[in-house]
């Protein structure tokens, strides 16, 4: 499982990359998250997520029709967005090699005991 | 009608269409909210954006903490930390709504317990007397009834049994009297009159403190 503190930092972007790929709502995004495996994450978590991205202009929230209850949101990225998931893109790509090439030298140094 | 009474109404529909428990669990979510300085229209959006969540799961059979998580109370601070609080021309207009809507409902109280003291006195119904007890009491009214409401909001998400919510419903009903008997005391105890008020201008009085509380309640919207 993949702890808290970790998930803090790349949720938000996670997100972005979701709705990128095709207009969703809340727990259509909870469950992707959980295929790709990112354990359980509950709308609960995501929603003050979706609030930021919405208020900083990066998502835009369309309603819906839904099959019970008020209509349901659907969001969409916006140029803002984009730009965002771009930037996260790269710094991910930046952290994700710097840890990979830390590991490695970590478990040659291990090897070599 | 304006934009956050629409929308509460809207919301109290879709409320009854939720479980009983469920829906509780929404009640102390909203009153929790409302112990955090942001706009009631703010809360009645997050409110609907919940009551969708708690719906669709609700129908796919998933329990309020399967839907929100087990920490209510983080799940409310995280909303919160991305609403905008209320500004600070906004916090001294809700804080003066209260006071002027306590006022509204405490003048035509005094009113009549003034008048009957009057004509018990041999007094006429042209002035309102008002006396030192009644002035204490309405400030003692307005604290005890504000510090009541902050704790009902700050402490609605306790994690408690349903016994121990039990016995603390039944103290704080113990508290609430107490608190009653404090507030109205002065007004019995302490009866000499400090000034008497012309009935329309006390009514006037009325009238302003009514109209305040309407128009700074349309703004704190």
């Amino acid at each position: 499982m993949i702890s808290t503190q970790m998930l803090k930092g790349t949720l938000e972007g996670c997100i972005l990359g979701i709705i990128r790929k095709r207009e969703t709502y809340g727990y259509e995004i909870s469950e992707a998250l959980g295929q790709y495996g990112f354990g359980k994450i509950t709308e609960g978590t995501i929603y003050p997520i979706l609030l930021r991205l919405e208020k900083n202009g990066m998502i835009r929230a369309t309603y819906r029709q839904s099959d019970v209850g008020p209509k349901r949101k659907y969001y969409s990225l916006t140029e803002d967005g984009e730009t965002e998931f771009q930037s996260f893109l790269t710094s991910y790509r930046e952290l994700s090699a710097a840890v990979a090439a830390l590991l490695a030298d970590v478990k040659g140094g291990n090897d070599d005991e | 009608m304006n934009k956050r009474k629409a929308l509460q109404q809207q919301n109290n529909h879709y409320e009854k269409q939720l479980p009983k428990e469920t829906r509780q669990i929404l009640t102390d979510i909203v009153v929790y909210l409302k112990s955090f300085p942001i706009s009631e229209y703010q809360v009645e959006l997050v409110r609907l954006d919940i009551t969708r969540m708690l719906l669709e799961g609700a129908a796919r059979g998933a329990s309020a903490s399967e839907v929100l998580g087990e920490d209510y109370k983080e799940f409310c601070k995280g909303i919160v930390a991305e609403l905008p609080p209320r500004t600070p021309l906004q916090t001294i207009a809700y804080h003066a709504d209260i006071l002027f809507l306590g006022l509204a409902i405490l003048m035509p109280l005094w009113m009549v317990t003034g008048l009957l003291d009057s004509v018990q006195n041999g007094g006429s119904l042209i002035h309102v007397p008002v006396s030192s007890g009644t002035i204490s009491a309405t400030l003692i009214i307005l604290v005890v009834s504000y510090a009541i409401v902050q704790y009902i909001c700050k402490t609605s998400l306790e994690d408690e049994s349903e016994q121990a919510r039990r016995k603390n419903r039944f103290r704080f009903i113990l508290i609430l009297f107490f608190a009653v008997l404090v507030c109205m005391a002065p007004a019995i105890l302490f009866r000499n009159t400090v000034l008497n008020v012309h009935i329309a201008v006390y009514i006037a009085g009325f009238v302003i403190c009514f109209c305040v509380h309407k128009l700074l309640a349309a703004y704190t919207d």
